[in-house]
């Protein structure tokens, strides 16, 4: 028994790993490539999963195509006065854009409602 | 491409008959119509005071008022209309419906025939992109959709939906009715309700698929339950079949699952709330050759390129081949269904040892009374297969049973007849299972590469006839070693 939990346990590491590996590569791409950020919509991750930008700054959120399943973008948590009507995408797979506008300065959690244990990102804007 | 399924004979002449009195009632009733130009003329209808409420709202493609099931929609809300019917057509569009304005709205194609009333998402735009379901309706209660088709959407045919991700928020999508609804290759699911108590889907079809058919998604915990029903259905072409990630409460009868990778999976996982999936039944069902190996270039169904997940380098797939699937479900009970013609598995019931929180552990399930096999004339590769994780999952009364054994543990230890005893004289009480099985069989099964050779695996055998039925089998099949 032990011996088969150090194996899941490596194998856990190794899942892990990848996943970081591959949310770093997505950001500093589409940092590199874009003015407006952009975050990816993918099953079932955002990437990145934080963010700091300015205040008016727009940040496209982007679905990918590889996507079987279905999410949106939501704003769970938000300044004072910010109304959560304004962040919240259509539920959608593929070929979708929602670029909501962050006016506001402070911190703006977002997720995805279909999948809110796992799809979650925070972005910061500054004054 | 859109194919429609093949119908029987005695559907033929039902639809014949069904066309024929359609077209005697249809005139009347357009003419009747409140809001159409002719009704209103001929009541003499105009601005000012006696103007009355109309009782529903008619779309159709010429003559009506409203051209777009949106505009009609829209329209419902502000004269408080419950009633949308759709005339036969094509409308390439997709339709949201928000809030709770909405309660008690019913969308109904005014023909008998779902496939007149086609909900078209090939070129159909949406506010971002491509319209993404053919209907979707986000906090709504007692919705009733009926009569129609959703095709060629990006995501989905018809999605129900409560929006709040608090879990303890109130129940903002209940005892929604989708009804002789047909609903086909749409990228994600044909029909799906999402964080809803209650509801039912009842004579429907979907097909196509790359994920499943239908689709209960995280169902919110209730101290009176209500049962969601799932009656009177078929799944064929589909990744899955039936796919429930953390449902409560499903009831699944009366229904045909066929042809898909897998038949039914109810099914844990992290990404949904309400973990784990519990206390559903599947019941009286046909659930026969899925074997639809999808993953083959030839096939017409498409799923998640990079799989599920990786495990040391090696990729996770979907496994097909199989019935039913119990996939970290707790208090399912499986009876009474007629099971056979799956190359892998008849049914299947296994723990996820990944999961966060350890909550996908298979516990509680029962397996009653189902008859496997036709009498042997159209087996199971075998009949049940079980990973020998969790505890209290028990076999009785299935007729023709054959199990898959380990060498590790017993039969008696990993397929006891019901009462099941506790561990360790049956399963281990943890989502670690017998090696050979979970280990071996299932995560070998499940990491073939490439993902079309889990056909190499199979047992294969013609299929005696069934009904009406055809067996998809998609070709050339993989290159096996």
């Amino acid at each position: 028994v032990s011996r088969r939990s150090a194996a899941l346990g490596a194998l856990l590491a190794l899942i892990a790993l990848g996943g970081s590996i591959a949310a770093v590569g997505v950001a500093s791409m589409t940092a590199a490539k874009k003015k407006t950020p952009v975050v990816l919509v993918a099953d079932d991750y955002f990437s990145p999963t934080s963010l700091k930008i300015k205040k008016k700054t727009k940040v496209k959120f982007k679905w990918s195509s590889n996507n079987i399943n279905t999410h949106d973008v939501q704003l769970d948590k938000g300044p004072k006065g910010v109304k959560k009507g304004d962040f919240r995408s259509g539920s959608a797979a593929t070929n979708y854009k929602f670029t909501p506008k962050f006016v506001k300065p402070g911190t703006y959690d977002l997720l995805c409602s279909l999948h809110p244990d796992v799809m979650q990102v925070e972005v910061k804007v500054k004054r | 491409v859109e194919e429609e399924p093949g119908l029987n004979a005695l559907a033929v002449r039902l639809a014949l008959l069904i066309s024929v009195v359609a077209l005697v009632a249809i005139p009347a009733q357009a003419s009747a119509a409140p809001d159409t130009p002719a009704a209103a003329a001929a009541k003499g209808k105009g601005k000012g005071k006696g103007k009355k409420k109309p009782k529903s709202l008619t779309v159709c493609k010429h003559g009506c008022k409203y051209r777009s099931i949106q505009d009609a929609v829209d329209k419902a809300k502000k004269k408080k209309v419950k009633k949308i019917k759709v005339e036969p057509g094509k409308y390439v569009e997709g339709v949201l419906i928000d809030g709770h304005k909405y309660d008690g709205l019913t969308i109904t194609g005014t023909h008998k025939n779902a496939k007149k009333v086609i909900l078209e998402g090939k070129n159909a735009k949406g506010e971002g992109g491509p319209a993404q379901n053919g209907i979707e309706a986000t906090n709504v209660d007692d919705l009733t959709l009926k009569n129609m088709w959703a095709r060629n959407y990006a995501a989905n045919g018809f999605l129900v939906r409560d929006s709040d991700p608090d879990v303890g928020s109130t129940i903002d999508c209940n005892d929604y009715l989708m009804k002789n609804l047909y609903a086909s290759f749409n990228r994600s699911y044909g029909m799906y309700a999402f964080q809803c108590a209650g509801g039912r889907i009842t004579k429907s079809v979907g097909w196509g698929h790359g994920d499943s058919a239908f689709y209960i998604g995280g169902t919110p915990i209730q101290d009176d339950p209500k049962t969601t029903s799932l009656d009177k259905l078929e799944a064929f072409e589909n990744v899955l079949g039936y796919s429930g990630t953390n449902s409560h409460y499903v009831d699944i009868h009366h229904s045909a699952f066929y042809n898909n990778g897998v038949g039914l999976v109810p099914n844990t996982l992290d990404s949904e709330p309400f973990e784990p999936s519990a206390d559903g039944v599947i019941r009286e069902n046909d659930i026969f050759w899925n074997n639809f190996n999808y993953f083959l270039p030839n096939s017409r169904v498409k799923t998640v390129s990079g799989g599920l997940g990786e495990i040391g380098g090696a990729t996770i797939n979907y496994p097909t081949g199989v019935g039913v699937a119990l996939f970290g479900a707790q208090g399912w009970v499986v009876r009474d269904n007629n099971i056979f013609g799956n190359f892998k598995w008849g049914s299947a019931a296994f723990s996820d040892p990944f999961n966060e929180g350890d909550d996908a552990v298979s516990r509680d399930n029962q397996f009653l009374d189902n008859l496997n096999g036709r009498g042997g004339t159209d087996t199971n590769a075998v009949d049940f297969w079980i990973d020998g994780s969790g505890s209290g999952n028990c076999f009785s009364g299935n007729v023709s049973s054959t199990f898959d054994p380990s060498s590790g543990a017993t039969n008696e230890q990993l397929y006891p007849t019901c009462p099941a005893p506790a561990p360790p004289a049956s399963g281990t009480g943890t989502s670690g299972g017998d090696p050979e099985q979970q280990l071996g069989d299932l995560l070998g099964y499940v990491t073939t590469d490439p993902p079309e050779n889990q056909e190499c695996s199979w047992t294969k055998h013609p299929h005696p006839d069934y009904k009406d039925y055809e067996p998809l089998e998609v070709t050339p099949g993989p290159d096996c070693p």
